[in-house]
């Protein structure tokens, strides 16, 4: 099997979709205000007329490129291309500042390989055998575990959990808007046709992060464009045994980083601050952090990088994103007739494993095309908004028109980049909304049958060993949440 | 003398967007009976209203109990009456690009958007990137319609 995946790896189509995602991610990633889920969203239709292994790789590529590449203007211009990056500019920034840029981007570039590596190997060793387990789910398992996803995505999703609840049943609600699954009765469908299948997925992905976002764009006014001057870059000898000294901080992030995207809704900003810390903490050095310190780099990108693969866990084996971007790959998969779950690993083996063996090899084109990207890197990340985000709004029309064929669905982009540019000026959090969205209708679709098959009985609910543990699993999500409520209280 | 840091207000984006939200979501209950129909015959709990309105029910309770949470914070400004115009701009210019793609002339409405949406985002002068965008526009139509077969015309 592996030996047949990687043969499919060797076909013209997948190598060329593999470099361009990578070189689309770093660079998309580079430009501050762009970021992997609106360009992985934009990038849907384009997919429609390839294979599945080839447009999967695309998005893929674009993802660890992106992940990546949000590091290259933190670095540079002290503005993280993704949230994620924001803790790689605490002491990148101050290193380029110090005249150590090409330092500081080979240590953030080589970091983040590592982290992609591990994450890569635990997907490999983690996803096939946790869908086997998943086939055993019924009904009440099935519904045991949305529940403990959206809980973690509530309870640790970062920011007020009030407000993640808030749109955690906003999305939830939007997903049940079409004919009921069990009665097939219309609901919220207003006598239009087009709405009795539901909203879906693409458009509202396409408008919720990518209209919104250029919104947000007009909305803050040429004020808020980024007009600071990237740092020159300069020759720098690359050391691997000051690297290898850090082996200690890039094994603790990427485990931080896997363990973290393997969890729903928590992304990957949380695990490369969370990094930062410990690195900081363990370090002999503490107080050169902040002030250019090679390990307060190599820890977050370590961390951020390792999501790729931990999101990807439950994404695949379970159909339960991680993340938001892993929520848009979830809908990618599900357009090629790949749908994440217990089955994918029986029904397309082949084609998982030729996309695992995929990303662990991305490491080296990515590695190559970032070196000479460097040198293009300062122009590149200054582009101004107004020849930017003009062809983001063409491509949303396109990506949203092209997923049906249906104006409706233009109009379903259009609405929901107003509602995602309204809520993201009340600074209330979109991931949470999107997986409430994924997760409402197949979450209603098993509570429903789990009761009717008790004929409405909540002992359904806890009547088996894997119910039980992950209703367990749901309280103590309660109780940690409550204690770490409690321990921040006491600390201020 | 420059002018003093602006009290943040009372009333801003969280607090308009919560009543928006829990106006929307008490319309919404009140919808259930009329939007959702369901069958006396199969009618079984949970039926097709009970999660719908579960997720209507606790919307209307957390955003309640956020606004008593709230109540005596402030708020993020609501931004300038230009910063709207400019939003607005952006949404008619959709508006009247997706109007003349279902008239039938696709290229000329993905060209529409590009030429309206270009000089909302230039803070200089918009003749250059009005240019760049109206030819992106155009090379994703025929991109579109020529290689990916989608019917945009």
């Amino acid at each position: 099997m592996l030996w047949n995946a990687f043969l499919e790896l060797l076909n013209w189509s997948v190598l060329i979709a593999s470099l361009s995602g990578i070189a689309l991610g770093i660079i998309i990633g580079s430009i501050p205000g762009l970021g992997p889920t609106m360009a992985i969203a934009l990038m849907i239709p384009v997919t429609f007329a390839m294979q599945p292994i080839p447009a999967i790789l695309l998005l893929l590529g674009i993802y660890q490129g992106a992940i990546f590449g949000g590091s290259i203007s933190a670095i540079l211009l002290n503005v993280p291309g993704t949230p994620s990056s924001a803790a790689t500019a605490l002491d990148g920034y101050p290193m380029a500042q110090r005249g150590e840029a090409m330092k500081a981007l080979k240590l953030a570039l080589y970091a983040s390989m590592f982290g992609n590596l591990v994450s890569c190997l635990f997907l490999i060793g983690l996803a096939q055998p946790l869908a086997q387990f998943a086939l055993d789910f019924g009904p009440s398992e099935l519904s045991m575990l949305m529940l403990f996803a959206l809980t973690v995505i509530v309870l640790f999703g970062g920011g007020s959990r009030l407000d993640a609840l808030i749109m955690t049943l906003i999305g939830g609600f939007i997903g049940v808007v079409g004919l009921d699954p069990i009665e097939g009765s219309n609901r919220f469908t207003f006598g239009s046709f087009n709405a009795e299948s539901g909203f879906q997925l693409i458009p509202v992905l396409v408008g919720l992060f990518a209209l919104s976002e250029v919104m947000a764009h007009i909305f803050a006014g040429p004020d808020a464009t980024v007009d600071a001057k990237p740092v020159a870059l300069q020759a720098h000898r690359w050391s691997w045994l000051a690297f290898w000294r850090m082996r200690a901080s890039l094994c603790w992030s990427s485990l931080i980083g896997t363990f973290v995207g393997i969890l729903p809704g928590i992304g990957s900003t949380v695990p490369a601050f969370v990094s930062y810390n410990l690195a900081r903490s363990r370090s002999k050095h503490p107080e050169r952090f902040g002030e250019g310190e090679a390990e307060g780099i190599v820890a977050p990108e370590a961390a951020n990088n390792a999501v790729t693969g931990g999101a990807l866990i439950p994404t695949l084996a379970l159909g339960i994103p991680g993340d938001a971007v892993t929520a848009v790959i979830l809908g990618a998969f599900m357009l090629k007739g790949l749908t994440p779950g217990p089955f994918l690993f029986r029904d397309h083996g082949l084609e998982m494993y030729a996309i695992f063996e995929a990303l662990f090899l991305f490491a080296v084109p990515t590695v190559v095309m970032a070196l000479l990207f460097f040198k293009i890197s300062t122009h590149v990340i200054r582009i101004k908004p107004a020849y930017l985000f003009p062809p983001i709004v063409v491509l949303a029309v396109v990506g949203a028109f092209a997923v049906n064929n249906s104006y409706f669905d233009v109009g379903v982009m259009m609405v929901a980049g107003v509602i995602g540019f309204v809520l993201r000026q009340s600074h209330m959090p979109l991931p949470p909304l999107l997986i409430g969205l994924i997760l409402g209708a197949p979450f209603e679709q098993s509570v429903r049958q789990s009761l009717m098959m008790s004929g409405g009985s909540l002992n359904v609910f806890a009547h088996s060993p894997i119910s039980q543990g992950l209703l367990g699993m749901v309280l103590l999500a309660f109780v940690m949440a409550l204690v770490m409520q409690w321990r921040s209280a006491r600390k201020v | 003398m420059s002018d003093p840091t602006p009290e943040p207000p009372y009333w801003g984006t969280r607090r308009v967007t919560a009543v928006l939200l829990l106006f929307l979501a008490l319309v919404g209950l009140w919808l259930v009976p009329s939007q959702i129909e369901v069958f006396a015959l199969e009618s079984q709990w949970p039926d097709a209203r009970t999660l719908p309105t579960a997720y209507l029910a606790l919307l209307v309770l957390a955003l309640l109990l956020r606004s008593v949470l709230e109540l005596r914070k402030s708020d993020y400004s609501l931004g300038s009456v230009r910063a709207h115009l400019r939003g607005v701009g952006l949404i008619l210019s959709l508006v009247v690009g997706l109007g003349v793609m279902i008239v039938g002339y696709g290229a000329a409405g993905l060209a529409l958007i590009a030429v309206l949406v270009a000089p909302i985002l230039s803070t200089g002068p918009a003749l250059k990137p009005t240019i760049s965008a109206l030819t992106f526009a155009l090379l994703a139509y025929a991109l579109a319609v020529v290689v990916l077969r989608i019917p945009l015309h």
